[in-house]
C-alpha cells in the first residue's frame, strides 16, 4: 500500500521545526507503524539524506520508548497499544498521517521526533521508589500480601513510564504516570516507610520541572497503553492530603 | 583537530549497559561502597533499553523445600550438555535465591503469590522442577523498573543514549582503563577514565534474519571486548526459541510468545497437525528444551511440513481460553494486536534468534582475562553451556550483576586511575567520525545487513554444515571489509543511519567469529547442529575459545581459534561426580546463602 506521511522534522533542540512531507510506497498491510518507517529511513539513506530520529527498542509495548503522536493522539489510534504496536492495516490506502513527537514543555525535543524524558526521572528521585530493607530472614517467601491487594498493586504498576499521559494532556500534567507509582508503592508494604514523603515530593518535583496541575479530562487514561485508570489520581489526591495533615501543614 | 570535541570523565567505576547485569552492578558496588563514583552508559533509554526488560517468563530460583541447588545445578549442567563452567553454575543456582530475596526486600520486587502468600513457582520446559519465578508474564517490567528506581534515587551517575565504541587500555597496553563513549544524541566523544570497567550490554543475536532480541542491541560488548583482546568462548553457541510469532509480512516475526505456553501443556503442530515432538523427543514432547524444539520445527519446515506461511503452530487453546486469558495476558495481547486469537486458536509461530550463549570468558568473580575488563549478563560466557535454559537468563544477568558490583568495589578501593591511551583513543575518534559523511550515498549499509542476515540465517542457523560454514566464514570477512569502507549519510544528531553501519560492523566480527566457531566444532551438541557431525562426540568436551591476533593493525583483525577441555568440577557426564564436590555432603536448600 502507499501512504502520505507528514513528519516533524527539527534538526536539534533550538532548531525550528516543521512538518515534511513523504510517500510510504509499497508497504505491506501487515507491517508495523515502526517498519513503516524504517522502511522511510533506509530509502532516505539510500538517497543520502538525514534519516528520520525516533525511539524505539523492544517493539513489544514492553519498554516505553516508542512516542509518536499520530494524527493528533498519543500512540495512534488503537485503544490500550503503543505505536510500536499499531499496525498499517488500521490506515487505508492513500491516507495522510501526521506524525508528531510528545509536545509538552517538561520534555522538550531532541530532534526530530526523539524528546527528552528525562523530567519523568527525577520525579521517580524525588520519591518513585521503596528505601527501606525489609530485613526478616533472609527467605524469598517472607513478605506476604494478600493476592487481591497484589494484584491492585500490580495493575498500577504496569506503567512503563512512556509519557503518552503527559502529551495527551492539555495542561501537559504528569498525574496519571505519578498516581501510578503512588499507587502502586502505597499499596505495598515495602512502600510504607515513605508513603507520605513520596507523595509530597513527587508532586513538588512535577511542579518544578513545568508539568501542568490536573482538571480530569480523562485524556491520559483514553491514551494510555497500559489502560492505567484514572481512579489511581484519586487515589494520589487522598494519600497527598493526608500527607499534609499527617505533616500538619 | 578532534580534541576540542572530546570530554573526559574520572569515575572509579564505570558499567556499559543499564540491563539487569549493569544496574545491580551499579547497586551492589554504590552500597558496598558509597563514597564510590560509578557511571552507568546506555546506548538506549536508561531503564528501557535492553532485553532483561523483555523478561516474560520468569527467573529459575530454588525456593522451595522440595527442590534442591543439586537439582537446579543439574538440569542447567545437563541442558547446557556439559559444555558450561561448573563453578559459574554453581554460583547462578546457590546466589539465585538470595538475588531474589533482595529483589524483593532491599528494591521492591514484588513477584506472583500462591494463595498461602508464598511466591509462585510455574513449569518452565527442561526441569525437574516447577522453579520459575515471575509477575504474570511481565516479570522483566518489574525488575527493570524497581532497580532503575534504585540506581537514579542513589545518585548513580547516568548516561543514556550513549554507546560505548571501545574499550581503552592504559599506555603500556597492561589494563584496561576506561572506554570510548559517543553520544547517539548529538554526536560527541566522551573518553571515560575508571579504575574497572564492566561489560554489561547484553548480547543479542541480532545479526540473524529472524531475532528475538531487542533492537538497540548488536553485540557491542563481545566486539569490543574481542577488539581489546579478552578471551571470547562458545561463540557458535547461539540459541534460537522455538516460538517467535509469525505475522506475515510484518518483523513482528521473532517475538517471542513465551515458553510457559509450552510449560503450561500446550502443543506444537506441524502443516499436517501432527504433535511432530513425536518423533524427535517422544518422552519430554513439548517440553523438551530449546534447542531440540527448535531445530526440530525448523526441519519439520525444511521438508515441507510446516504451516502456511512457514512455521508450525502452537495451540493451547485445550487448556480453556480463560486458563489461558488469565495465566498469559500479555500473550493474548500480543497475539491480538496481528489480529491472532491465542487463547482459543492455533497461532502460527517460527524458531527465531534468541540468546548468545557463547561470551567474554569470565572467572568466578566475573573478571575477563584483561586486568580491569568484568564481564556479565549475556556478554559473558560459559554459564549456559551449550543451551540455555528459559529462566536462567535473568537468574545469570542479576546474579553475576551483583557479584561484579562486589567484586568490583572490593578491587577499586586505594587504587590509583589509571591513565588511558590517548593517543589511541583519538584514532578510535577519527575512524569513527570518518564513517560519517555528509556525501555520501549511503545505499550499501543496508544491502551488507541484508546479506549478513541472510547468510547467518541459512548457514550459520539452525541447521549447519561444514562447506556452507567455511563459505559463511569467508563471506561474512569480506563484508567485514567493505563495511570499513561504507559512510553513513546525515548529521551527528541522534542518526539513525549512522547507528546502523556503527551496529554493523560490531555485528560482522561477532558473525566471523560465530561462523568460524561453529566450523571448528566437528560434532553436534546443544543449539549447535551439524548436519555433517550429527553426533555428540567430542572427547574430551572443549570450548572452543576466539582471540583476537596480536597485529596491531584495527581494520583488519584476524581472529585465532583455540580449544580448551571443560573442567568437570563437579559432576561428569557420566553422572559420576567430578572434583569439587565429591564426597561433600549434599547442600540442602537455601543453606547456603551466607548472611
Ligand atoms: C524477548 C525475550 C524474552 C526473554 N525472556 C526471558 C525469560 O523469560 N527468562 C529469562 O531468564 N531470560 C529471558 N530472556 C533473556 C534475558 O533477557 C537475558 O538473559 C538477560 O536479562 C540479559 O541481561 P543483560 O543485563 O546482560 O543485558 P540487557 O538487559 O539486554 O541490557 C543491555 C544493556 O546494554 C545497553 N547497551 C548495548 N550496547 C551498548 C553499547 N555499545 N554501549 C552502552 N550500552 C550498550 C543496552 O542499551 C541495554 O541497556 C529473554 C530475552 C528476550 C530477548
Ligand atoms: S518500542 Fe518498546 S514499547 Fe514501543
Amino acid at each position: 500500500m502507499r501512504l502520505n506521511l507528514k513528519i516533524w522534522r527539527q534538526a536539534g533542540p533550538g532548531a525550528a521545526g516543521r512538518l515534511e512531507d513523504y510517500t510510504a510506497s509499497d508497504v505491506s498491510s501487515d507491517m508495523s507503524f515502526l517498519e513503516m518507517l524504517d522502511v522511510v529511513n533506509d530509502s532516505l539513506v539510500r538517497q543520502g539524506k538525514d534519516a528520520i530520529a525516533f525511539d524505539s527498542d523492544c517493539r513489544e509495548g514492553i519498554c516505553g520508548m516508542c512516542s509518536l503522536v499520530i494524527n493528533g493522539v498519543p500512540h495512534g489510534p488503537d485503544r490500550g497499544t503503543t505505536v510500536c504496536q499499531l499496525h498499517l492495516r488500521r490506515f487505508k490506502e492513500g491516507d495522510t498521517i501526521t506524525v508528531e513527537p510528545w509536545r509538552a514543555r517538561a520534555f522538550p525535543v531532541i530532534k526530530d521526533l526523539v524528546v527528552d524524558r528525562s523530567a519523568f526521572d527525577r520525579i521517580i528521585i524525588a520519591g518513585g521508589y521503596v528505601s527501606v530493607n525489609c530485613g526478616g530472614a533472609p527467605d524469598g517467601n517472607a513478605i506476604l500480601i494478600p493476592k487481591e491487594i497484589s494484584e491492585t498493586a500490580m495493575d498500577s504498576a504496569a506503567c512503563i513510564g512512556c509519557g503518552a499521559c503527559v502529551a495527551a494532556c492539555k495542561n501537559a500534567s504528569a498525574h496519571l504516570f505519578m498516581s501510578a507509582k503512588i499507587s502502586h508503592l502505597s499499596l505495598l508494604p515495602q512502600g510504607q516507610v515513605e508513603r507520605y514523603r513520596r507523595v509530597v515530593a513527587m508532586i513538588e518535583q512535577a511542579d518544578a520541572d513545568g508539568f501542568g496541575s490536573c482538571s480530569n479530562e480523562g485524556e491520559c487514561e483514553a491514551v494510555c497503553p497500559k489502560e492505567i485508570s484514572i481512579s489511581n489520581i484519586a487515589r494520589m489526591t487522598r494519600e497527598y492530603v493526608r500527607a499534609m495533615l499527617v505533616a500538619g501543614k | 583537530m578532534t580534541s576540542e570535541r572530546v570530554d573526559v570523565l574520572r569515575t572509579d567505576i564505570l558499567i556499559l549497559g543499564s540491563g539487569g547485569a549493569g544496574l545491580l552492578a551499579a547497586l551492589h558496588a554504590f552500597d558496598a561502597d558509597s563514597t564510590l563514583d560509578i557511571t552507568v552508559v546506555a546506548k538506549g533509554l536508561f531503564g528501557k533499553s535492553g532485553c532483561t526488560r523483555l523478561v516474560q517468563g520468569g527467573y529459575n530460583v530454588v525456593l522451595n523445600r522440595e527442590d534442591s541447588f543439586e537439582r537446579h545445578f543439574l538440569d542447567t549442567v545437563k541442558a547446557g550438555q556439559f559444555l558450561n563452567d561448573q563453578e559459574l553454575v554453581w554460583t547462578l543456582v546457590t546466589q539465585a535465591p538470595r538475588c531474589v530475596y533482595e529483589l524483593e526486600h532491599t528494591f521492591g520486587c514484588f513477584f506472583d503469590r500462591n494463595a498461602d502468600n508464598t511466591i509462585h513457582q510455574k513449569a518452565f520446559a527442561g526441569q525437574s522442577f516447577d522453579r520459575t519465578v515471575h509477575k504474570g508474564d511481565l516479570t522483566g517490567i518489574e525488575i527493570m523498573n524497581r532497580l532503575s528506581e534504585q540506581v537514579m534515587r542513589r545518585g548513580i551517575r547516568i548516561v543514556e543514549e550513549h554507546r560505548a565504541l571501545d574499550l581503552l587500555p592504559d599506555a603500556s597496553g597492561r589494563r584496561i582503563a576506561g572506554a570510548l563513549i559517543h553520544s547517539v544524541r548529538d554526536g560527541r566523544y566522551l573518553v571515560v577514565r575508571a579504575k574497572a570497567v564492566l561489560l554489561a550490554t547484553g548480547g543479542g543475536p541480532t545479526m540473524y534474519r529472524v531475532t528475538a532480541a531487542s533492537a538497540d542491541k548488536s553485540m557491542d560488548g563481545i566486539a569490543m571486548a574481542f577488539r581489546a583482546g579478552a578471551d571470547i568462548c562458545d561463540m557458535e553457541m547461539v540459541q534460537f526459541h522455538p516460538t517467535g510469532l509469525l505475522a506475515a509480512a510484518s518483523l513482528m516475526t521473532g517475538t517471542v510468545l513465551e515458553e510457559g505456553l509450552r510449560g503450561a501443556g500446550g502443543y506444537l503442530y506441524n502443516g499436517r497437525r501432527e504433535r511432530f515432538m513425536e518423533r524427535y523427543d517422544p518422552a519430554r514432547m513439548e517440553r523438551s528444551t530449546r534447542d531440540v524444539v527448535a531445530r526440530s520445527s525448523y526441519l519439520e519446515i525444511m521438508e515441507g511440513r510446516g504451516s502456511p506461511n512457514s512455521g508450525v503452530f502452537i495451540d493451547v487453546s485445550h487448556l480453556g481460553a480463560a486458563f489461558v486469558e488469565q495465566n498469559f495476558p500479555g500473550m493474548v495481547k500480543r497475539c491480538r494486536s496481528v489480529g491472532l486469537d491465542l487463547a482459543r486458536t492455533p497461532v502460527e509461530v517460527t524458531p527465531t534468534a534468541h540468546f548468545q550463549m557463547g561470551g567474554v570468558k569470565i572467572g568466578p568473580d566475573c573478571a575477563s582475562s584483561l586486568d580491569g575488563l568484568y564481564v556479565a549478563g549475556e556478554d559473558a560466557g560459559t554459564v549456559h553451556g551449550a543451551n540455555r535454559l528459559g529462566g536462567n537468563g535473568v537468574a545469570e544477568s542479576t546474579v553475576f550483576g551483583c557479584v561484579a558490583g562486589d567484586a568490583m568495589a572490593a578491587r577499586v578501593t586505594g587504587e590509583r586511575l589509571p591513565e588511558v591511551d590517548m593517543p589511541l583513543a583519538a584514532a578510535m575518534v577519527g575512524r569513527t567520525r570518518k564513517s560519517l559523511s555528509p556525501t555520501a550515498d549511503g545505499r550499501d549499509i543496508y544491502e551488507v545487513r541484508g546479506e549478513m542476515q541472510r547468510l547467518m540465517w541459512e548457514q550459520v542457523g539452525l541447521v549447519r554444515n561444514g562447506r556452507a560454514l567455511a563459505a559463511a566464514a569467508a563471506r561474512v570477512r569480506e563484508l567485514r571489509a567493505r563495511a570499513e569502507d561504507l559512510r553513513a549519510p546525515g548529521s551527528e544528531m541522534f542518526n539513525p543511519g549512522w547507528q546502523d553501519l556503527l551496529n554493523l560492523r560490531n555485528h560482522l566480527v561477532v558473525s566471523e567469529m560465530i561462523a568460524r566457531s561453529a566450523l571448528a566444532r566437528e560434532e553436534s551438541r546443544g543449539s549447535h547442529f551439524r548436519r555433517d557431525f550429527t553426533d555428540t562426540r567430542e572427547d574430551p568436551v572443549s570450548n572452543i575459545f576466539v582471540r583476537r591476533r596480536n597485529n596491531g593493525n584495527d581494520e583488519n583483525d584476524e581472529m585465532d581459534l583455540y580449544r580448551k577441555p571443560v573442567r568437570f568440577s563437579r559432576v561428569r557426564p557420566d553422572g559420576s561426580m567430578g572434583g569439587a564436590v565429591a564426597g561433600a555432603p549434599e547442600p540442602a536448600p537455601l543453606a547456603d546463602q551466607g548472611e
